[in-house]
């Protein structure tokens, strides 16, 4: 048996996915998170059923990746039963993609998700719902795992009679007319091909002139003509607006407001945080508290991540030893001294040194997990929906931006979303110029020495600098290479929830465990390379002139002058290309100590160079994916040239302006 | 919802909105318990006295006033924290959310409740984050000390402490949200 899973996007489908299949899988707020098939197994008395998470949409046009996904997967596999996944918080609006899903399939069982929260709102008659759709509902709270059982019950064993919904006469006798000329074709679903080539979908126009049904085309053609004088409007949104008549009334049969004004906390707390005014400096001020207690409640693990390792001088002279050093000196009983050396000294003190920052990271996911999940990051999303409309991009647009202070890899795959290629690229060319973790877990390495007293306000400044250039250029990009209408969307504002302890901490193992497997295998292996090119040729001086690191430092040298930047910190850089955490392990396996790193930098040379971390070329992963994305070579060296040019471009302006004014010296 | 215990709620309101100017001002200037400051603290605290004609319990108010002011006047003098420019900006914004709040709270109306409740919130979050700071300081300095001889840890008291304590006494409107209402009568 085959079951689908279809539904708006943040109505919880994920969640039901996962308690019916028992896998884990992101869980979120954001609208467009399952953009792939996902697939997965459940057992109902012993009975084996296949189930598909497919992608979340608001209809079933063909304007969309994840709705041509979708409306294709119930034509072409035909699902046994579809599962309809509605957010009964937001019943009216949800109603509308069952009403498309009516005209597709017989088989679908309503899930009432959200039924807790909606019932603060509405009083909802099921029994009345059940019997007007001809289909089971089933009220679900799907977060607490509550009416999952009875859902893939009544999708098993449920009684279907569907009453699909009619169209005013005019438009259902031609609609029938069409299904009649069909009838040749030998289609299956001849109802759906023939409302949809009454609504002139392209996909379904294509794949009936694949057919030669050229004359079921020519005669859908005259109809909509025809009904399109009749009604005085375009055949979409009359078509669209019969559906919202459908459901609007639908839900005025099955749905009573309790409160008469309607004002639920949701909408209180969203009079505030989307305000005109106080919105920009309440987002403002929970980044800073944010990043604030990331680094100061992860300063404790941090320390005693770097004692177990690296051990400590104490003050009195003595040393306690680390991890590595014993690893050393157990090594060195059985290793050339030269080896024991690399493994440790090279490898394993890389290692730590990315396992230090861990602590950040895990917490920096905590805290994105906690706004994610409490809803208030699609606030931020529709909040600055007004700006970057300017900058040519949708509100989607934000998200994968805001994706992108994760990992730039899933944040460039998640612009799929958007609907028109233009946006797309605007949306991808701007995404790298977004710090990654990666990124933040350097800037927190290189701040917590230079700037230690002002860590979160040099962090936030340097967001600050990159939201700003990413509005800037994508203002600049929208009037020039990118030209073009930014399409009308709706942005989902999801109520608010507590979000659950489980459920943060799954989304944080999801997104930091990357990190820990990349510190396990690149990470490890980079800092061997750079031991090694800092120890060689044999019987050179460690990380001297003469060692290859150093004859590197002393080609590319005079590069950095201007910026501020020395050849170990152009080294960093370099290294930095094939995963920025590595730029970690480079100033680690390079200057042995934090206090030696210390003394190599000013202030001021310390900014620069984090500005040039900031912006220059994004890493191999990224540069593959933006390829996968594109399939253009021109466009990933576009995304190559900007990073670079704006990186030198501050890296020079900070330092020089800097110099002037004697700050940071 | 007791009316008397609305009118006492915004003026209480009031109350934490100056401490936090006070305090977010003092952040950010690294200076406290001067004259001007103090004058600018007491005119704050006494600001919902601007609508006494929406009070109905006057003599009530009255002395919840003056009691108020007082005891920000001694609070303002203790609690010098150190500089911190964004912590002494969100404590303005907290002030400004609360004050924002203040007439249309007394009035009943949701929108008022609503900056309330979000100024509030924002208030015990900002504390809340802080108590978790300290804590993980204290941490941080007994792990830094394994193998050295370290004196007991000794903290200064930041306002948000203070703060959050005071807020959890103004979280009563919040469970008499359904009792306000949408617009004016």
């Amino acid at each position: 048996m085959l079951i689908a899973l279809a539904g708006n996007p943040n109505t919880g489908k994920t969640t039901i996915f996962n308690a019916l299949t028992g896998s884990h899988q992101h869980v979120g707020n954001w609208p467009g998170v399952t953009v792939e098939k996902k697939e997965g197994f459940a057992e109902y008395k012993g009975e084996r059923i296949r189930i598909v998470d497919l992608p979340g949409t608001y209809s079933l046009t063909a304007y969309s990746l994840e709705e041509l996904i979708a409306r294709n997967f119930i034509l072409e596999e035909k699902p046994d039963v579809v599962i309809d996944i509605i957010d009964s918080t937001n019943l009216e609006r949800n109603l509308y993609l069952l009403t498309e899903l009516m005209e597709l399939t017989d088989k679908i069982v309503v899930a009432l998700n959200m039924f807790d929260e909606a019932r603060k709102k509405y009083r909802i008659d099921v029994e009345k719902m059940r019997r007007i759709l001809g289909i089971p509902v089933v009220p679900t709270i799907a977060i607490k795992g509550q009416g999952i059982k009875e859902l893939l019950r009544e999708a098993v064993e449920g009684k279907f009679n569907l009453k699909k919904p009619e169209y005013p006469r005019d438009v259902e006798d031609r609609i029938k007319r069409i299904e009649e000329m069909l009838k040749d074709h030998h289609l299956e679903n001849e109802r759906w091909y023939a409302i949809k080539l009454l609504e002139n979908d392209g996909d379904v126009v294509k794949k009936l002139q694949g057919i030669g049904a050229r004359d079921v085309i020519h005669a859908a053609e005259h109809f909509r003509h025809e009904l399109e004088d009749i009604y005085g409007d375009d055949i979409e949104t009359l078509m669209a607006s019969f559906r919202y008549s459908f459901s609007h009334g639908l839900f005025h049969e099955v749905a009573e407001p309790i409160n008469v004004g309607g004002v639920t906390i949701t909408d209180m707390i969203d009079h505030v945080v989307a305000h005109k005014i106080f919105g920009i400096p309440i987002f403002l001020v929970v980044m800073y508290l944010s990043f604030n207690f990331v680094f100061q409640v992860a300063a404790p693990f941090q320390d005693a991540i770097d004692l177990i390792f690296n051990g400590k001088d104490l003050s009195n002279g003595a040393h306690i030893a680390g991890l590595i050093d014993l690893s050393y000196s157990w090594m060195a009983g059985f290793l050339p001294d030269w080896l024991s050396s690399f493994i440790n000294y090279g490898m394993l003190r890389g290692l730590a040194a990315v396992l230090t920052f861990t602590p950040i990271i895990m917490l920096l996911f905590i805290i994105l997990s906690i706004l994610e999940d409490s809803g208030y990051l699609a606030r931020v999303a529709f909040l600055l929906d007004r700006i970057m409309r300017k900058m040519g991009l949708e509100g989607r647009g934000v998200i994968s931006l805001m994706l992108g202070l994760g990992c730039n890899v899933p944040a460039i795959m998640s612009t799929r979303a958007l609907r028109n290629e233009r946006e797309r690229k605007l949306s991808i060319a701007l995404n790298p110029l977004i710090p990654c973790g990666a990124r933040i877990q350097v800037f927190a390495f290189l701040t917590s020495l230079f700037f230690a007293k002002n860590q979160a306000v040099v962090l936030w400044s340097l967001l600050l600098i990159s939201f700003a250039v990413v509005g800037i250029l994508g203002y600049i990009y929208s009037k020039t290479i990118f030209r073009g209408e930014v399409e009308p969307f709706v942005m989902e504002l999801p109520p608010y929830r507590l979000p659950t302890f489980k459920g943060i901490m799954i989304h944080m193992w999801e997104k930091s465990e990357g990190f820990l497997r990349k510190a396990g295998t690149i990470i490890i292996g980079a800092a061997g390379i750079i031991w090694l090119l800092a120890a060689l040729p044999w019987g050179v001086e460690y990380g001297s002139e003469a060692s290859y690191i150093g004859q590197i430092a002393q080609f590319l040298g005079p590069a950095g002058h201007l910026f501020g930047l020395t050849p170990e910190a152009i080294i960093a850089l370099f290294f930095g290309f094939f995963a920025k955490e590595v730029v970690i392990d480079s100033f680690t396996v390079l200057f042995g100590s934090k206090q030696a790193l210390l003394a190599s930098m000013t202030q001021l040379q310390a900014y620069s160079f984090l500005l040039f971390l900031l912006f220059y070329t994004p890493c191999v992963a990224t540069l593959a994916t933006i390829y996968q994305e594109t399939r253009s070579r021109k466009f990933v060296f576009f995304v190559v040239i900007e990073g670079l040019a704006l990186a030198v471009l501050f890296s020079f302006l900070a330092y020089n302006i800097g110099l002037l004014l004697g700050v940071g010296g | 919802m007791k009316r008397i215990y609305l009118e006492i709620s915004v003026i209480y309101a009031a109350f934490l909105a100056s401490l936090s100017l006070y305090y977010g001002i003092m952040e950010i200037l690294n200076s406290f318990g001067h004259l001007p400051y103090l004058f600018l603290l007491t005119l704050l605290t006494l600001f919902p006295g601007v609508f006494w004609k929406n009070f109905e319990k006057k003599g009530y108010v009255m002395v919840a006033l003056i009691l108020l002011t007082l005891a920000a006047l001694l609070l303002s003098l203790h609690f010098s924290g150190t500089k911190d420019i964004m912590g002494g900006f969100s404590l303005i914004l907290v002030s400004s959310l609360l004050f924002y709040s203040l007439h249309d709270t007394l009035r009943e109306l949701y929108s008022g409740l609503s900056f309330y409740i979000v100024g509030l919130f924002l208030l015990l979050a900002i504390g809340v984050l802080q108590l978790l700071i300290l804590a993980a300081e204290i941490l941080d300095y007994y792990i830094l000390c394994i193998g050295e001889s370290c004196t007991p840890y000794s903290f200064s008291l930041r306002p948000e402490y203070l703060l959050f304590f005071l807020g959890l006494f103004a979280l009563y409107p919040f469970f008499h949200r359904w009792e306000f209402r949408r617009k004016e009568r």
